[in-house]
């Protein structure tokens, strides 16, 4: 199986991302960011979420803030706590007496040119860490992100939340020259589940209809605040490319972040024309393609990434 | 009665595509052509519109000289490439020199004038960089409430063409474009690539178009073919053989608005991005602040477009 290191601000997608990990990746590693809430709070949600799923994974902290860009929160649609909705058990343990860019530095030296990075929160971490250890981005496998969504916004008009979070952070990511894989927002709006997909999980155990208390949450808060009467699974989606490729079709493409100050900062902004051989007048061309831009979800992936959570739940003592 | 308007163009193959639909079609009268640096120098822009209304006998129409520079900037957001006349346009349109002259008058004078003196209402028709619009919404504090319709081609929600965000004449004068757009017109249209990229005309449509044995049949299949060729090589859409001609849906929208499928969005222009400048920043999930200002379309109907220009083309509509 895929080693991985789950980077991560739980987040009640980030938890159906964790659960999907733990069923076909080798979950080696969790790191926490601030993000959905903050680093208080995201952290001791995954811890959470460990002793739920009986995981004995090791979990940093890691960053509190965004690097340079003024520090915002998605509590609105997560709840004061991050993972409001279900009563989730007390963590069991503290996080390790460690920084998360540490975590991911030792963890990636373990398991050179294997290791993948999943990213689905800010991207500081990652960002801190591809700067601090140069050699990083040869140990990795490759590094795969839930953020952005070429023109599609859920803080602003054009700005995804955990690119808008740390834009400065992201693009560091996106010009570090590993093997990236990015799924945005307008992909995963279209992975989506219905009031009568949550109810599903209800057949399993206790981690079963805890996963579908929160996904109730979300979908309610998802439909208060955006109007939309699906709960998208944003984040399960970054980890496609790994598990089950056919699962999603990509376009190998250029895509960079704005990060002028004007209305438009924090966009991913994809290559997505189709350019002939001859140049045109005023068309400008683009850089070389530096990430698989997921474009279209296969209608089954829903129902994987449910089946994974009954899964997981079903070999819980 | 034929629904007036103005056409603000910078001509350009599509842009002549338009003035031939706006001049020929019966349900429209065009009562002038503004000119603005653009797919050309404005100077060519003039010449080349002069040339089209003369080729199809509506040399009557008449054509006035427009801003040669974006309102702001002392040339495009970066300097322009050196033309090749083998592209979309080419610098002069493949007709005879014209035996009209344009107006004395400047563009911006004219429209300001025609709106402060007209009872009948005029639909503003834009199809290049929005300097000219934007420069009388300037002059004027009352033009903008003088203008009933606006409705524009330019700018892209899914991909752009001059850049990966953005579209040409959007990006060609984003400063004028933003003030276009939060003006606060009565009622805004906006015609996107989304829009045209979908109402492809074929070279088999180009071919029914030469057999009309018309001037502006004959016209009209010259610059679509050229674009074909010119989409085909440096610009391909879905389908081989087959181009936008973006600024007649403007024009097509104002005789049959089901040619096109429009939300109706708050649209802004970015002005300060880097990698973005000349976006239309459109609020599709309704995450800004502001309400709706446009009629932003996402979808056009190919065939009742491509239709429409075969029989104003012919001279055979009903």
């Amino acid at each position: 199986m895929t080693p991985v290191l789950l980077d991560c601000d739980p987040g009640h997608d980030d938890a159906v991302a964790l659960l999907y990990a733990v069923r076909h990746m080798d979950l080696r590693a969790i790191t926490t960011v601030y993000g959905n809430q903050t680093l208080e709070h995201t952290t001791r949600n995954a811890l959470s979420l460990c002793r739920l799923a009986q995981l004995d994974t090791p979990v940093a902290a890691g960053a509190s803030r965004p690097l340079v860009a003024p520090h915002i929160t998605g509590g609105a649609v997560h709840g004061k706590t991050g993972l409001d909705g279900a009563e989730l058990p007390e963590p069991d343990r503290a996080p390790l007496d460690m920084h998360a860019v540490e975590l991911i530095l030792r963890t990636a030296r373990e398991h050179r040119g294997e290791l993948v990075l999943a990213a689905t929160g800010a991207l500081t971490n990652v960002a801190l860490a591809l700067a601090l250890e140069p050699k990083l981005k040869e140990w990795l496998r490759g590094i795969t992100i839930m953020g952005g969504g070429t023109g599609t916004g859920n803080v602003t008009e054009v700005a995804e939340f955990n690119i808008y979070c740390d834009p400065e952070a992201a693009e560091m990511v996106l010009r570090a020259g590993v093997p990236t894989w990015l799924v945005g927002l307008d992909v995963t709006r279209r992975v989506g589940v219905s009031a009568a997909d949550i109810a599903t999980l209800r057949v399993g155990g206790k981690l079963a209809n805890t996963m579908a208390d929160l996904l109730d949450f979300f979908r309610a808060s998802l439909e208060r605040v955006q109007g939309v009467a699906t709960a998208s699974l944003h984040d399960p989606c970054a980890l496609v490319p790994f598990i089950d490729p056919s699962l999603m079709e990509y376009r190998h493409t250029n895509v960079r972040v704005e990060l002028a100050p004007g209305i438009a900062r924090g966009m991913t902004v994809a290559e997505l024309r189709r350019l002939g051989n001859v140049p045109l007048g005023h068309m400008r061309g683009s850089a070389p393609a530096n990430v698989y831009l997921a474009r279209e979800p296969s209608p089954k992936l829903v129902g994987h990434i449910l089946q994974a959570i009954l899964d997981v739940d079903a070999k819980l003592n | 009665m034929a629904r007036k308007l103005i056409l603000d163009v910078d001509t350009g193959t599509d842009d002549a595509v338009a003035i031939m639909l706006a001049a020929l079609h019966p349900d429209l009268e065009l009562i002038g052509v503004t000119t603005v640096n653009g797919n050309v120098e404005v100077q060519y822009c003039t010449d080349n519109s002069l040339r089209t209304l003369d080729f199809i006998g509506r040399g009557d129409i008449p054509v006035f000289e427009g801003l040669n520079r974006p309102l702001v900037r002392p040339d495009f957001p970066i300097p322009r490439a050196i033309k090749k006349s083998t592209g979309v346009h080419g610098l002069e349109l493949p007709l005879p020199a014209p035996t009209s002259v344009k107006q004395s008058k400047a563009a911006v004078e004219f429209l300001i004038e025609t709106y402060r003196a007209a009872t009948d209402e005029i639909v503003l028709v834009p199809t290049g960089p929005l300097s000219n619009i934007a420069a009388a919404i300037a002059l004027d504090p009352k033009f903008v409430d003088r203008v009933p319709e606006v409705v524009l081609m330019g700018g892209a929600h899914h991909h752009g063409n001059v850049t990966p965000s953005a579209e040409f004449n959007i990006w060609a004068d984003p400063d004028a474009s933003a003030s276009v757009f939060a003006a606060g017109f009565r009622k805004l249209v906006c015609v996107p690539l989304d829009a045209t990229h979908e109402a492809l005309v074929s070279l088999e449509d180009v071919a029914a178009m030469y057999a009309m044995n018309t001037p502006a049949g004959t016209a009209a299949a010259r610059f679509i073919e050229r674009r074909i060729r010119a989409y085909d090589a440096n610009q391909p859409m879905a389908e081989r053989g087959a181009a936008p001609v973006h600024d007649a849906l403007c024009v097509a929208y104002l005789v049959d608005p089901t040619v096109i499928t429009t939300d109706f969005r708050h649209v802004a222009v970015e002005t300060a991005g880097t990698l973005t400048v000349g976006r239309t920043v459109v609020d599709t999930n309704f995450r800004g602040e502001h309400a709706p200002n446009c009629h932003f379309a996402f979808h056009a109907d190919r065939r009742k477009f491509v239709s429409m220009m075969i029989e104003t083309f012919a001279g055979t509509q009903a």
